[in-house]
């Protein structure tokens, strides 16, 4: 307290006034008051000037701020000092410097305002409830409420935050135990509120008599930990789920935290990793060292952020490839200080990546290795997007090609308009994919076969969107296809012209298929015939069975290809010879799989070579006959002339008469018989040329009366019984005079060489067979050894009996004689039973 | 009085009684042999040389043998020849003489070892001689 006086000087103070104004002067009677304390606000001086001019002021705290910027609370009261008259001499002044406490009031206010931290009290005594501004806020509720017990514990959630607050108050006033929970509230106004509610006891005499504390508004805090609790907790189930691996890793002390997936990223587990940068940095693949390395290095200098693939290598050598991501976080003067990232396995896609590039190279190599146009056609802008290919497929420059639906079209084949419209309807109802072929018409005049594949992309609404497709030049196939029709078509004509049948036969099924050539080569009707393999067998000739299955067994050995001829038994008997060539289809096993052939007939060829055969053959005989002739004529001759030459020398040194006489009959002798020789080489020669233009109709019957006429003295003196059965309608075509002496040889020889011990019998008869005349001339004489004999009894002089008169002549004359008038003769004989001769003429 | 100049015994089986005529006459005249012995054909040589060895007596020194007989020839003759067992125990010789000059013949000649040799008629005194130089 200090009084002033009219000047504001001090008349009187207090011992507390200096202290609590912090004066150092002793004493301050009589001193201006602003010289004692000059810090004093303005606003106070006119408080104390009022003050002398009678008004009182009674302020509780005033805050001043002076004009260095320092705070002083003050708290006054003023009151003028009066006279015995009345007059104003002064001012009482009550002043308090209050600073320091009501910043301390003020700061507790503002946090309680900031944290919205309310105060309670309950008073156990009286079971009052008192709630503080903040903490009716908080409930919201008005200003002027106040609150009931009940009603305070009702705020609260009902059930288990309920019961919990009931608990923990309860606890609190039986046992002093203070608490500090998290709760909800329902408040005033329906919402739902997380409050952090503190309570505590006090106890007089060992009862409670007070329970006090805050009521704080943590909604947004808790909401915000739950947020974060629950983000973290999804983030940790999509990191598990997406196997994504976070890290993070602190610059100060070299260390990593990692989850869990992270571990599994690089094939290690949780206790084999060191967790430092080395032990990281060493899982890394060599060659992505140095990439890592630099990408850090940018990372740090703040020239972008961390996002990178590396491969890494696994302890099992196992390479993964990882995408990582991260973000570095600095202090305040921009030193690094933690990087946090995660990481994923991209492995797959890397992979996939990889193939789809390389797939897709291979596309492209091989469209255009296979020269395959490859093309889209956008629907919503009429455009077409086309590989190199299609251009060269339809023979437009790509700059000369305007694109869109008209101008390809324009590039098609006049004829093949309709048609190509068609297809495209098809595909546009959705009918198929788009595949046919179609001709375009190069602007240079040429024409080229197109086939063209696609498939039609539509919208959500079954609109065209896109169609893509392909195309590729199939003018060689197509040309091949009308050659090779045409090389069809004439061979066909070709196999007509030359009957040739054309058969295939499919070996796994047993069937074939013949043309119709082919029927007509084996004579049976198309519907007759089963066409497997047996029946077709079946119309072989059974002796040459055998051998077509030898030749089959060779070309299915792979030995050959089929080439062979045999003959076939038409139904009606007629007898065919085939020619038959093939080839063997194999499948991809190589198993044989078709045969494929022709037959064509041989007959006249094979007829004609057994023509030739046989003409050779008697051509052989001829020469074989005249070579043995020349030297059986020259046998004989020699033999002659040597015997005479002998005897003549003999002769000539004879002297003795009788001897010479006995000479010259031997030298007669030899002469006869080279006379002799001469004759029969004669009667040879006549018989080879004199056949032809000789050869006469005869009445076989006619002929053989007429001989047997001309030698019945000898049957008669030789008592010989002789039957002549042959048909008077038998005639045959021969030369008359070797007829004659063919009959007459064989009649003779039968006498000569009868056997003595019994009549002479001949038998001769004929028969027709085919154009042949066939005589068959027996006796019951000696008969020939035929197993020592048969190849020389035709033979030249061959004797076999020892009979003088025997000259080997007449057999050899008689064979010669037929065969000079196509004809042939036959011997049968059995010793001392008798011989047959058959004789073949030409029929007439 | 045995001469060892001389074969003992000489057998010709040829048809031809001219041609035998004619060979003994130049077989006295140059003292061929001893005894000779003449066939007409084949079987009649075959059946008697066969005897000859059935009884155990000895064969001709030498044979003379003609081709072309009638009833058995000469071939006939060789191959039933050897067939008779002992045939040439005595080293018996064997000549053919013929009027064929066939070179058929002559080779086939050669496939019989008993031929000596293969003569064509007419025979002269030097072939003989040459024979008897041979064996002698």
């Amino acid at each position: 307290m200090a009084i002033l006086d009219k000047n504001l000087c001090f008349t009187s103070y207090s011992k507390i006034w200096l202290k609590e104004f912090n004066i150092k002067e002793k004493n301050i009677v009589g001193k201006y008051y602003f010289d004692v304390i000059p810090n004093t606000p303005e606003r106070l001086r006119r408080v104390y000037l009022k003050g002398l001019q009678g008004k009182r002021s009674n302020v509780t705290g005033q805050k001043f701020i002076d004009l260095k910027g320092n705070i002083q609370w003050l708290k006054w009261k003023v009151d003028p000092w009066h006279d015995y008259e009345g007059n104003i001499t002064g001012i009482i002044i009550f002043a308090e410097d209050i600073t320091a406490t009501t910043r301390k009031k003020e700061l507790l206010k503002k946090a309680q305002e900031v944290s919205m931290i309310g105060g309670w009290e309950l008073d156990l005594a009286t079971n009052q409830l008192h709630w503080t501004d903040v903490t009716k806020k908080i409930h919201e509720v008005a200003n002027d409420y106040i609150p009931k017990l009940d009603e305070g514990i009702n705020f609260y959630k009902e059930g288990e935050q309920r019961e919990r607050i009931t608990k923990l108050v309860s606890k609190c006033i039986e046992t002093g135990k203070p608490y500090d929970i998290d709760l909800q509230i329902i408040t005033a106004n329906g919402d739902e509120l997380w409050v952090r509610s503190k309570g505590e006891a006090e106890f007089h005499k060992g009862r409670c008599v007070r329970i006090f504390g805050t009521f704080q508004d943590i909604d947004q805090e808790k909401k915000n930990e739950l947020k974060y609790k629950e983000t973290a907790e999804r983030l940790k189930i999509a990191a598990k789920g997406a196997h994504i691996g976070i890290w993070e890793y602190d610059f100060a002390d070299d260390s990593f935290r990692c989850n869990d997936e992270q571990y599994e990223l690089y094939g290690i587990k949780k206790e084999d990793f060191a967790g430092d940068y080395q032990a990281w940095r060493s899982m890394i693949h060599p060659e992505d060292q140095e990439k890592t390395r630099k990408e850090e290095e940018m990372v740090l200098k703040g020239k972008k952020t961390y996002n990178i693939t590396y491969r890494v290598v696994w302890p099992n050598d196992t390479i993964r490839h990882i995408q990582a991501a991260a973000v570095l976080l600095k202090d305040k003067e921009g030193n690094p200080l933690k990087m946090i990232g995660t990481n994923w396995d991209i492995t797959a896609i890397k992979e996939s990546n990889l193939k789809y590039t390389e797939v897709s190279e291979r596309l492209k190599i091989a469209a255009n290795a296979a020269q395959i146009g490859i093309w889209e056609y956008d629907f919503t802008n009429d455009s077409h997007v086309w590989n190199d290919q299609v251009y060269e497929l339809h023979g437009v420059k790509k700059e000369d090609f305007a694109g869109g639906y008209e101008a390809w079209r324009s590039l098609i084949h006049p004829e093949d308009q309709e048609k190509t419209k068609i297809e495209e309807e098809i595909v546009m109802i959705g009918e198929k994919d788009l595949d046919h072929t179609y001709r375009v018409v190069w602007p240079n005049g040429n024409i080229r076969h197109i086939h063209a594949k696609a498939k039609l992309l539509r919208d959500e609404k079954g609109n065209p969107l896109k169609m893509i497709g392909t195309n590729w030049d199939i003018t060689p196939i197509k040309e091949a296809q009308l050659k090779y029709k045409e090389v069809a078509d004439r061979l066909n004509l070709a196999t007509n012209a030359a009957q040739i049948g054309i058969w295939e036969y499919d070996i796994a099924n047993d069937s074939s298929q013949w043309d119709n050539q082919a029927y007509e080569l084996y004579g049976v009707r198309k519907e007759a015939f089963k066409g497997n393999d047996a029946a077709w067998r079946a119309l072989i000739h059974p002796e040459d069975q055998e051998k077509v299955r030898m030749e089959e067994e060779k070309v299915l050995n792979g030995e050959k290809d089929l080439d062979h001829n045999f003959r076939v038994v038409w139904p009606n008997g007629t007898i065919r010879h085939i020619q038959s060539a093939a080839i063997l289809l194999k499948d991809e096993e190589g198993n044989p799989h078709k045969m494929i052939g022709a037959n064509w007939d041989v007959t006249a060829i094979k007829e004609a070579e057994e023509e030739l055969r046989k003409l050779l053959k008697v051509t052989n005989e001829q020469n074989n006959n005249l070579l043995n002739f020349a030297h059986i004529v020259s046998h004989n001759l020699r033999s002659h002339s040597a015997n005479l030459s002998m005897l003549s020398s003999f002769l000539l040194n004879e002297e003795n008469e009788e001897e010479r006489k006995n000479l010259i009959k031997m030298i007669d002798e030899a002469s006869s018989g080279l006379n002799e020789t001469v004759q029969h080489l004669n009667q040879v020669v006549h018989v080879k040329t004199n056949v032809n233009g000789n050869m006469a109709p005869i009445n076989l019957y006619t002929a053989l009366k007429n001989v047997e006429k001309n030698i019945s003295t000898l049957f008669k003196k030789k008592e010989v019984i002789c039957e002549i059965d042959v048909p008077k309608s038998h005639n045959l075509k021969a030369v008359p005079a070797f007829l004659d002496s063919i009959l007459l040889n064989l009649f003779t020889n039968s006498v000569k060489y009868s056997a003595p011990n019994r009549q002479p019998q001949i038998m001769v008869s004929s028969k027709i067979e085919g154009n042949k005349v066939v005589v068959a001339f027996s006796d019951n004489g000696q008969g020939i050894d035929l197993d020592r004999h048969g190849h020389k009894i035709f033979g030249m002089y061959k004797t076999f009996h020892g009979n003088e008169d025997a000259k080997g002549i007449g057999l050899f004359i008689t064979k010669n004689q037929i065969e000079a008038m196509n004809g042939k003769i036959e011997v049968e004989s059995t010793v001392n039973v008798g011989t047959t001769f058959n004789l073949y003429f030409d029929a007439n | 009085m045995e001469n060892k100049n001389r074969i003992k015994r000489a057998c010709i089986i040829d048809d031809d009684p001219i041609f035998v005529y004619g060979i003994k006459r130049i077989m006295n005249e140059i003292d061929f042999c001893d005894e000779i012995i003449v066939y007409a054909n084949g079987e009649s040589a075959l059946n008697e040389l066969g005897s000859l060895v059935q009884e155990g007596k000895k064969l001709p020194d030498v044979i003379l043998l003609d081709l072309n007989m009638p009833v058995m020839d000469g071939w006939v003759f060789l191959d039933d020849f050897v067939k008779i067992p002992n045939h040439n125990q005595d080293h018996l010789s064997l000549y053919i003489l013929t009027s064929s000059i066939n070179p058929s013949d002559i080779e086939k000649a050669k496939n019989y070892p008993i031929v000596n040799n293969f003569i064509s008629k007419p025979v002269t005194v030097s072939d003989l001689k040459h024979i008897l130089k041979e064996l002698v």
